[in-house]
C-alpha cells in the first residue's frame, strides 16, 4: 500500500462506471431490438495488496478499487426451450387453420350458388321433367343442371388439387430457408465456441443465434438443447439438425406416396410435426387428401344413385339401358355422353309406362330426400369442415395466447426497461462523478505532501 | 400475467399492438355480419347452424317445387272436373230422349231424331273425353296421343300420372279413361251406341236395357267426378300448407343465416367502445418514461 495507489483505485472506479455507461447505453438503444437480452456488468471489489511485513496487518489493506468481471447477459434457459415448442405448435396450428378456412373458402357453403344449391337444382329440374315429360325445355333445363353439378365438383377438386401444390411449393421454399437457418447457426455456435475460449463477449452473437433457434421453431418446429461452450444443438424430429459447428441439410421428397422432408446425408424421412413445415406436410399428406376422398365419395354416391333409376328407365325415343353420369371421381364427373346434348334421351319414364310416363324422373327428384344420399353425404362432409376448422382456429388463437405468455415470460427476463437503464445511467454517472471527486481529493492530498510539506521558511 | 415481474417498454407495446389487433378483429367481424346481413359465412362460423341452414335450403328448394307440382296437379284436376261435369250434363240428356223414346208415343221419324240427338251426344262426350291439358289428353294416361280413336275405342294407357304434393307424399292427378268410362265393351260410347239403335228401332225393351247401361255408365262418371272432387280439396289443403311451410322454412333460414341486427348493432356499438377505450390507454401508456422527467446533466 502506497499513498498512489489512491489514484490507481480512483481510476478503476472510473474505468467501472464508464463500462457501465457504456452497457446501459447498448441495452437502451437496443431496447426494441427483436431478440436483444439485455445486459450488466459484473462489478467485483479488488483486494488490497496484502504483503506480509512488520507494520502490516489485515485491517490496514484498504483494497484495491472495483473491476469489471464480465457482462452478464440476462437469458432464461428454459424460457427459451418453450418458447421454441410453443412456436413450432403455434405454426403448426396457424397453417393448418389457414389450410380449412381455404377449403371452406372453396366449398362456399351456406350460399346461393354451391354445390348444395347446386344439388336442389338438380333434384327440382328431375321433376319438372316429371311433371312435363315431353317438354324439351323442361329435359334441356335438367341436362344444363347436371352439367353444372358436376363442373362444380370438378372445379371443387381441382381447387383443393391446387392447395395442395400451392402448400408443396411453399414447402419448398420453406425447406432451403430451414437449411440456409440451420447452417447460419452452425457457423454462429463455431463463432461462439471461439469468443467463450478466447474470453470475450459473445452476447451479440448469441442473440442473433437464439433468434434464428427461435426462426427454426417457427419454421419446422425445431427444439434446442444447450451444448458446450455456450453452443446450441438443434433438433427436428428427434434429430439433430444442428449438432455445434456442424448442420445437416433437409430435402423435400415427393417421390413416395407421401410427400415428406428427407435428411440428405442420412437418406431417410425427418419426423417433421411441427411447425410451419409440420403444417404444411398435414395439409398435403393428410387435410386436402381427406376432403378430396370425401368429396369422391359425393361425387360417386351421386353418380351411383341416379345411374341406377336413370339406366332402368325409358327415354323419349325408346333408348333404355343409358347412364345419366360418368366419371371416376370428382375430378372428373360428367354428363354420360349418352345423354349429354341429347335431351330425348333422358330417360324420365319406366319400361312399362306409356311414351308420356314421368315416373322414372319423379323417383330421381326424390334422390335429393334419400338419407343416405350424396345430399346428406355431402351435408355431413360440410360439417365436418365446419367443426373441424373451428377447432383449428381455436387451438390456434389458444396457442397464440400461450407463445405470448411466454414471450412477455421472456420479456420480463431479457427485455429492457428504459425507467431501469435511467435508473442505472444516473447510478453510474454518480458513481464516476464521485471516483472523479476521489481522485481530485488524493491529487490535492499529494499536492500538500509533495509540494507544501516541510517548506517552513522557504 | 400475475407471475410476470418486471415490466418492459417493449413488452407493453407488444401488448398494446396485441390488444389492438384483438379490438379492431372483433370489431371487424361484428360489421362484417352486419354489412353482409350473414351471421354465416362460413361452415365454422357455426357448424351445427350451417347444417340446419344446409338441410333449409334443400327444403325451400323443395317446398318452391311442390308448389309448382300443386299448380300443375289443379289445373289437371280443375280440367278433368270440368270436362266430367259436362260429360254428365250430356249423359243426363240422353238419358232424357231415352225416356222420351220409350213411353211410345212418337212415329218413327221423331225416333229418328232422338237417334240423332243420341248420336251427336255420343260425338260431343267422345271430344270431351279427349280433353287436352297442356298438350296431352287428360284421360289418356301416359300415353302421347288422344285417349279414344274415332270409333270410341279406348288408345291410352291406364298408368297413373302423380305429383308428389307434400314432402314425401304423391297424388295421382289423372282419371284415366277406362276408369270413368267404363272398361272396352261395357263403355260409355257403346252404351250411347246401342242407345241410339234401340231408339231408332223403337222397340222399348232394348231401350230398357240400353238406357240401364247408361244408367251404369252415368254412375261411373259421377263416382269419377267425387273422387277428382275430393282430390281438389284435400290439393287445397296441401297448397295452403306447403304456403305456410314456406313461411316457417323462410323464418328458420333467417333464424340461422342472418344476425339478429338489434343484438349485433348493439355489440358492435360496445365492441367500438372497447377499442377506442384500448386506442386512448395506449396512447397514455406508451408515451411516457423516466426520460422524459429527467433533464440533462443531471
Amino acid at each position: 500500500m502506497s499513498d498512489f495507489s489512491g489514484l490507481n483505485i480512483a481510476l478503476t472506479g472510473l474505468y467501472a462506471s464508464q463500462r457501465a455507461l457504456m452497457v446501459t447505453g447498448q441495452n437502451v438503444t437496443n431496447a426494441n431490438t427483436d431478440g436483444y437480452s439485455r445486459e450488466a456488468v459484473d462489478l467485483e471489489p479488488v483486494d488490497g495488496v496484502f504483503g506480509p511485513s512488520l507494520w502490516t496487518n489485515n485491517s490496514s489493506a484498504p483494497g484495491g478499487g472495483v473491476s469489471v468481471t464480465g457482462v452478464t447477459r440476462f437469458r432464461a434457459e428454459y424460457l427459451e426451450v418453450n418458447a421454441a415448442l410453443a412456436r413450432g405448435a403455434q405454426s403448426q396450428l396457424s397453417t393448418s387453420s389457414a389450410t380449412l378456412s381455404s377449403i371452406e373458402t372453396m366449398f362456399g357453403e351456406p350460399s346461393d350458388d354451391s354445390l348444395a344449391a347446386g344439388l336442389d337444382g338438380l333434384w327440382s329440374s328431375f321433376a319438372a321433367v316429371a311433371n312435363n315429360p315431353s317438354d324439351p325445355g323442361a329435359r334441356a333445363a335438367l341436362l344444363a343442371q347436371g352439367t353444372t353439378v358436376a363442373s362444380t365438383f370438378n372445379s371443387m377438386s381441382s381447387q383443393l388439387t391446387q392447395l395442395s401444390s400451392d402448400s408443396l411449393s411453399q414447402l419448398s421454399a420453406l425447406t432451403s430457408e430451414i437449411n440456409t437457418t440451420a447452417a447460419n447457426i452452425a457457423s454462429l455456435n463455431g463463432q461462439i465456441g471461439q469468443a467463450t475460449l478466447s474470453g470475450s463477449d459473445p452476447s451479440a452473437l448469441e442473440d442473433q443465434r437464439d433468434s434464428l433457434v427461435q426462426q427454426l421453431a417457427t419454421d419446422a418446429g425445431a427444439t434446442v438443447r444447450p451444448g458446450a461452450n455456450g453452443t446450441v444443438n438443434v433438433f427436428v424430429g428427434g434429430s439433430a439438425l444442428v449438432s455445434g459447428q456442424q448442420a445437416e441439410t433437409l430435402a423435400l421428397d415427393t417421390s413416395g406416396s407421401s410427400v415428406s422432408l428427407d435428411w440428405v446425408n442420412a437418406g431417410h424421412a425427418a419426423l417433421v410435426t411441427s411447425g410451419t413445415a409440420g403444417g404444411l406436410l398435414n395439409t398435403i399428406n393428410t387435410v386436402v387428401p381427406g376432403y378430396q376422398q370425401s368429396l369422391n365419395t359425393v361425387a360417386m354416391q351421386l353418380k351411383s344413385d341416379v345411374n341406377t333409376l336413370h339406366s332402368a328407365g325409358v327415354g323419349l325415343d325408346g333408348s333404355t339401358g343409358l347412364n345419366f353420369f360418368d366419371g371416376t371421381s370428382a375430378a372428373d364427373i360428367s354428363l354420360s355422353a349418352d345423354v349429354a346434348g341429347q335431351p330425348d334421351k333422358i330417360a324420365a319414364g319406366a319400361a312399362s309406362g306409356g311414351s308420356l310416363d314421368g315416373s322414372v324422373a319423379l323417383q330421381l327428384s326424390d334422390l335429393g330426400q334419400s338419407a343416405t344420399g350424396a345430399d346428406a353425404q355431402y351435408r355431413a362432409l360440410i360439417a365436418n369442415l365446419g367443426v373441424d376448422s373451428q377447432g383449428a382456429q381455436r387451438n390456434s388463437t389458444m396457442q397464440d395466447a400461450t407463445v405470448q405468455q411466454i414471450d412477455a415470460s421472456r420479456q420480463s427476463v431479457s427485455g429492457v426497461n428504459t425507467d431501469e437503464e435511467m435508473v442505472s445511467m444516473v447510478q453510474f454517472q454518480n458513481a464516476y462523478n464521485a471516483s472523479a471527486r476521489f481522485l481530485t481529493t488524493i491529487d490535492q492530498m499529494l499536492d500538500t505532501l509533495v509540494n507544501h510539506t516541510g517548506v517552513v521558511g522557504m | 400475467m400475475s407471475s410476470i415481474s418486471r415490466v418492459t417498454q417493449m413488452s407493453i407495446a407488444d401488448n398494446a399492438t396485441a390488444n389492438l389487433q384483438q379490438a379492431l378483429a372483433s370489431l371487424g367481424d361484428i360489421q362484417n355480419e352486419i354489412s353482409s346481413d350473414k351471421r354465416i359465412n362460413v361452415p365454422s362460423d357455426d357448424p351445427v347452424g350451417t347444417v340446419t341452414a344446409l338441410q333449409t335450403r334443400s327444403s325451400i328448394g323443395l317446398n318452391t317445387q311442390i308448389t309448382s307440382n300443386i299448380n300443375d296437379a289443379t289445373a289437371w284436376l280443375a280440367s278433368a272436373d270440368n270436362t266430367l261435369n259436362s260429360i254428365v250434363t250430356q249423359l243426363t240428356s240422353a238419358r232424357t230422349a231415352a225416356v222420351q223414346a220409350q213411353d211410345g208415343t212418337l212415329d218413327q221419324s221423331g225416333l229418328q231424331a232422338l237417334s240423332q240427338q243420341v248420336d251427336g251426344i255420343r260425338q260431343s262426350v267422345l271430344g270431351l273425353a279427349n280433353t287436352q291439358y297442356n298438350g296431352r289428353a287428360i284421360f289418356a294416361g301416359t300415353a302421347s296421343g288422344p285417349a279414344y280413336d274415332a270409333s270410341g275405342n279406348y288408345v291410352g294407357t291406364s298408368a297413373s300420372i302423380e305429383r308428389t304434393v307434400s314432402p314425401g307424399v304423391r297424388m295421382q292427378v289423372n282419371v284415366n279413361g277406362d276408369t270413368a268410362f267404363g272398361a272396352a265393351g261395357s263403355d260409355i260410347f257403346t252404351a250411347l251406341t246401342n242407345l241410339s239403335t234401340a231408339i231408332s228401332s223403337g222397340d222399348p225393351t232394348a231401350i230398357g236395357s240400353a238406357m240401364s247401361a247408361l244408367d251404369t255408365s252415368t254412375k261411373n262418371v259421377s263416382t269419377s267426378l267425387s273422387n277428382v272432387g275430393a282430390s281438389e280439396q284435400r290439393l287445397s289443403a296441401l297448397k295452403s300448407q306447403n304456403t305456410s311451410d314456406a313461411l316457417t322454412l323462410q323464418q328458420t333460414l333467417s333464424n340461422v343465416e342472418e344476425p339478429d341486427l338489434t343484438q349485433a348493432v348493439m355489440q358492435m356499438q360496445m365492441q367500438q367502445n372497447a377499442y377506442q377505450a384500448a386506442l386512448a390507454v395506449t396512447a397514455r401508456v406508451i408515451q411516457p418514461s423516466l426520460v422524459n422527467f429527467l433533464t440533462a446533466g443531471t
